[in-house]
């Protein structure tokens, strides 16, 4: 099983995302993570998908998108030269005491924090799948109230030369 | 010019060719059967909307067109699933048109609101919820477009009641065009004619596509020319005669002896339109194991799906078997095909043995003979289906018509009305079993009502037979829900439709009442009684290989 990252266009139509997580659960595919928003094309909207899959598989999971109506193409993305970003946002209890040393340990991170209050934050990240997993270990040490993650987006770099 | 949605529907299926549709009517369709009723389409009128579907799948599979079939919202369009589902499995083109609540009403939970569209995803190829008039015309056609192109399918277009009322300016949207498949690379055909011609041992697996991609005369050219013995798919049995000398029969579980054999023992098994179905490849590891497999299709989702192939090759079966034809030698290398030939002549398929009832496969052998060549033998699903399969002998392409990937009970007196509708000048046969023809068999009003006279031929065992088999061989005998002690009288039973009926007990019997069921050009019922011990074999259990045949078992 690998992990790989794959970009839809898709016509931009009600019940087009039905169908396709309809085609994963059906066939028993696998979705790790699903985002989804418009594009500069217009009526088209881009679906990334995040899956495990063997090789033999994902080839099948690709072909099988294909056959849909809607879906416009399907591509593979480069495990390099890919931009991938995921947004985090996460609710959490910090006492008084332990506030400076998690100041301390997300300095490395771009984390924003848009809203504190008395012993509770909020935390904003965006980044690449492995910083958004580095980032969540770190919370284990905390209370998290809720947390949300959009799921990957991502665009390959590799049409750029 | 100002139209109604109906009539634009309406125009723009007769612009598709369309020349005859089914259809049972209710509140959301009003208006289109209102508009079909002033047009010159054939409208043929089911007593089930499931019928309906099967009966627009039958003349689809018969005719080569597409084959429609509209219902009302609700259960009506519930209704239709079972047909939508089984053109899917066997690739047949369908466009099925319900009928929804107005638009007003849709997520309600109105009456007879069901979100259809939800409901038959995952067996279309593609569905449209019409949301407005401006929509309708392109969306027919593009429903058409759809399920012939390419791998064939079915198509749903869902239209809310009120937009079959509104008044639009019709503009003609013109016939459907077949989106061509572009093929495998050239590079790719030479490397498949290098294969073949260094195989010693070559097998041609061929598939339902050959024959509804209308490419049987290739297939014989492609099998001569290379003198290739051919195994069919149940789907793919009429793509060459069946006393073709290349022909082995049906592969698979309940395939001929030969064709297991030629399956086991190839070197190259050449896969044309056809899909390595578990009821082909029951264990897809131990599947042609001393082979090297090409697989040519014309979905590429079949490329590697149920068994990996060395070589794809994605293209029509047509223009693929012209290509490669042209490519390969003429090969005169007798070895295998007398290796064949000898295995055939020692191991046959069991021999109809009398017994005191109508033996199944003698009836089939005077089936043959009482009817014409180019008759068309319709199924239902079950020992029955699969004694067709293994001893009619087939002459003509889409002669053949059965539920294939789905294995619908109850597929085949719908599939024998449209399959009439579809060729009103050749004689139709169904050949169904006790349990599946209580299922459908209200459809018999329609046979009878429409003018559309078929012979149905009961192949009454008084057991869910297929069913029983199993549980006879892996269940110990433990007969549950198979024996089913029904008391129909079906001769009374077609009477009371308006048909003929006819009692046989014996194969001459059937034989007599045969003939007269044919010659009177009436819808006619023989009821054969039929022995519930008989058993389909050959057999490879589900699951298994070429290894595994049973040949046989007793009863206890
Ligand atoms: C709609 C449906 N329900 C159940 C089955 C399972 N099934 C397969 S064959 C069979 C028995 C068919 O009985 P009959 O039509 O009498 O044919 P026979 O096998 O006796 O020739 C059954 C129940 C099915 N294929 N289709
Ligand atoms: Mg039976």
């Amino acid at each position: 099983m690998t992990n790989w990252l794959m970009s839809l266009i898709v016509n931009n139509h009600f019940g087009v995302l039905t169908r396709v997580t309809g085609l994963f659960s059906r066939r028993g595919y696998n979705i790790a993570s699903l985002s989804v928003g418009e594009t500069n094309l217009s009526g088209m909207s881009r679906v990334t998908i995040e899956t495990q899959a063997g090789g033999a598989e994902i080839h099948q999971i690709i072909k099988q998108l294909e056959k849909l109506e809607d879906v416009k193409s399907v591509a593979l993305l480069p495990r390099t030269e890919t931009i991938a970003r995921e947004l985090l946002i996460i609710k959490l209890i910090v006492t008084a005491a332990r506030r400076d040393a998690l100041t301390d340990a997300l300095s490395v991170y771009d984390v924003k924090i848009p809203y504190e209050e008395e012993g509770r934050l909020i935390l904003e990240f965006t980044g690449n799948p492995a910083e958004c997993e580095a980032l969540l270990k770190l919370m284990d040490g905390y209370t998290v109230l809720e947390l949300c993650r959009t799921g990957i987006t991502a665009m390959s770099a590799v049409n750029l030369k | 010019m100002r139209l109604t949605g109906a009539q634009i529907l309406i125009r723009t299926l007769i612009e598709q060719g369309v020349d005859t549709v089914f259809g049972y009517p209710g509140g959301t369709v009003i208006n289109i059967f209102d508009a079909l009723g002033e047009s010159e389409i054939k409208l043929i009128m089911p007593s089930h909307e499931q019928g309906g579907a099967h009966a627009a799948d039958g003349y689809a599979r018969v005719s080569g067109k597409p084959g429609v079939v509209i219902a009302t919202s609700g259960p009506g369009a519930t209704n239709l699933v079972t047909g939508i589902a089984n053109a899917y499995m066997d690739s047949v083109p369908l466009v099925a048109i319900t009928g929804n609540v107005v638009r007003r009403l849709m997520g309600r939970d109105s009456f007879q609101e069901v979100d259809i569209c939800g409901v038959t995803m995952p067996v279309t190829k593609h569905n449209f919820l019409v949301q407005n008039i401006s929509e309708l015309a392109a969306t027919v056609k593009e429903a058409f477009t759809i399920a012939v192109s390419g791998r064939p399918g079915p198509v749903l277009v869902d239209i809310p009641k009120d937009i079959t009322a509104e008044l639009f300016d019709y503009v003609p949207a013109g016939r459907y065009k077949v989106r061509e498949t572009p093929m495998s690379a050239q590079s790719k055909l030479y490397l498949a004619a290098d294969m073949i011609s260094k195989s010693k041992r070559p097998l041609i697996y061929g598939g339902g596509g050959i024959v509804s991609g209308n490419a049987c005369e290739q297939l014989t050219a492609f099998a001569e020319r290379g003198n290739i013995p051919v195994a069919a798919s149940l789907m793919g049995l009429t793509a060459l005669p069946s006393a073709h000398p290349l022909m082995l029969g049906m592969i698979g579980m309940h395939g001929t002896p030969v064709s297991n054999f030629a399956g086991k023992n190839c070197d190259l098994l050449i896969s044309v339109a056809a899909r390595f179905s578990d009821r082909v490849a029951g264990d897809r590891k131990r599947f042609a194991p001393n082979a090297r497999l090409i697989h040519i299709d014309i979905d590429p989702a079949e490329f590697d799906k149920n068994v990996v192939c060395d070589l794809h090759i994605r293209g029509g079966a047509s223009e693929a078997l012209d290509e490669l034809t042209k490519l390969i030698p003429e090969n005169k290398d007798t070895g295998w095909i007398n290796e064949i030939e000898l295995f055939r002549r020692e191991n046959p398929m069991p021999e109809a043995v009398g017994g005191e009832k109508v033996n199944p496969r003698e009836l089939l052998r005077l089936l043959r003979a009482l009817t014409d060549d180019d008759a068309i033998l319709v199924t239902d699903v079950g020992q029955h289906q699969m004694w067709a399969a293994q001893y009619f002998p087939f002459t003509q392409p889409r002669t053949f018509i059965t539920s294939g990937g789905l294995g619908a009970m109850g597929f085949g007196m719908g599939a024998a009305i449209g399959a009439k509708a579809a060729n009103p000048d050749k004689q139709v046969i169904l050949l169904t079993g006790d349990g599946s023809f209580h299922m459908n068999l209200t459809e018999l009003a329609t046979s009878v009502t429409s003018n559309l006279p078929i012979t149905v031929i009961i192949l009454n065992n008084g057991v869910l037979g297929m069913v029983r088999q199993w549980q006879h061989l892996f269940f110990g005998s433990r007969y549950v829900s198979t024996t089913t002690g029904r008391k129909t009288d079906f001769v009374k039973l077609a009477e009371a439709f308006g048909a003929a009926g006819f009692a046989a007990n014996t194969a001459q019997e059937a034989a007599e009442a045969l003939k007269i069921a044919l010659s009177s050009n009436r819808t006619s019922v023989i009821d054969c009684s039929a022995d519930p011990d008989e058993m389909v074999f050959p057999m490879i259990p589900s699951g298994k290989s070429g290894d595994d045949i049973i040949y046989g078992a007793e009863v206890d």
